[in-house]
């Protein structure tokens, strides 16, 4: 098994009922690769959220789609904007000490062996370091389209 | 992904019914949310093809392992369900 530290950028828009909220997480995620072939992504922060497939590529959308369902769910069950952003600043929240020890050893693993993934870019960890934010929308403005995106932490 | 890599969701209830004692389950539009011990696990996948209520709903192993571990039953988990 192979433990990779992953950083990503998650930007989305979400719709609630009378709101509409934009979601700005920078988070971490734990990348494995069993024994068997298996690419998991386990969420660190957030910890509550897993994503799995037989590439490693794939196995990220599912994560960010996994993610993305919690904050559609959360609209989904609230009737104000500050109700939606103290589920998802709660959901943000939900980390285990064990999971932020294992991403750490993964991080100290990856630094000795320099070892990098083929198919992310690889950033500095320090330079993406977690945090949330949410904005309720008023004025919809084109800046507020942004992509995400995912690396390797090194 | 492994063929063999699902467990019903009829088990995976029956394991929390033993290892998560006072559990509580909602079934949101896109999740299952799973909360035990002032923890929740807001992303327990609802199986293919949306929810069912049929027995016949399989779950990938590495989601009920993710799920166990975040809610601190994993130990427990595993002695219900071997190959977890």
């Amino acid at each position: 098994m192979n433990k990779y530290p992953i950083v990503f950028r998650f930007r989305d828009i979400v719709a609630g009922n009378g709101f509409l909220a934009h979601v700005i997480l920078d988070g971490r995620a734990l990348l494995v690769v069993e024994d068997d072939g298996d690419h998991w992504v386990n969420g660190v922060q957030p910890g509550a959220v897993a994503g799995g497939a037989a590439d490693s590529s794939t196995a990220l959308n599912e994560f960010k789609a996994r993610y993305q369902s919690v904050l559609f769910d959360i609209a989904g069950d609230v009737k104000t904007f500050d109700d939606f952003k103290r589920g998802v600043e709660e959901f943000f929240a939900g980390v285990s000490a064990e999971d932020e020890a294992e991403w750490n050893e993964a991080l100290e693993a990856v630094r000795r062996s320099n070892a990098s993934l083929d198919d992310l870019p690889t950033v500095k960890a320090e330079t993406v370091p977690s945090r949330i934010g949410i904005i309720d929308i008023k004025i919809p403005q084109p800046a507020m389209n942004e992509l995400d995106h995912v690396a390797a932490a090194a | 992904m492994s063929s063999n890599g699902t467990i019903p969701l009829s088990v995976i209830w029956a394991m929390l019914d033993h290892c998560a004692k006072g559990y509580t389950r909602k079934l949101r539009t896109h999740n299952w949310s799973i909360s035990y011990n002032g923890k929740t696990y807001p992303s327990f996948p609802l199986g293919e093809h949306g929810a069912r209520k049929t027995s016949t709903v399989r779950i990938e192993i590495g989601h009920v392992r993710r799920m166990a571990r975040f809610l601190g039953i994993l130990d427990c988990a595993k002695g219900q369900i071997p190959n977890l």
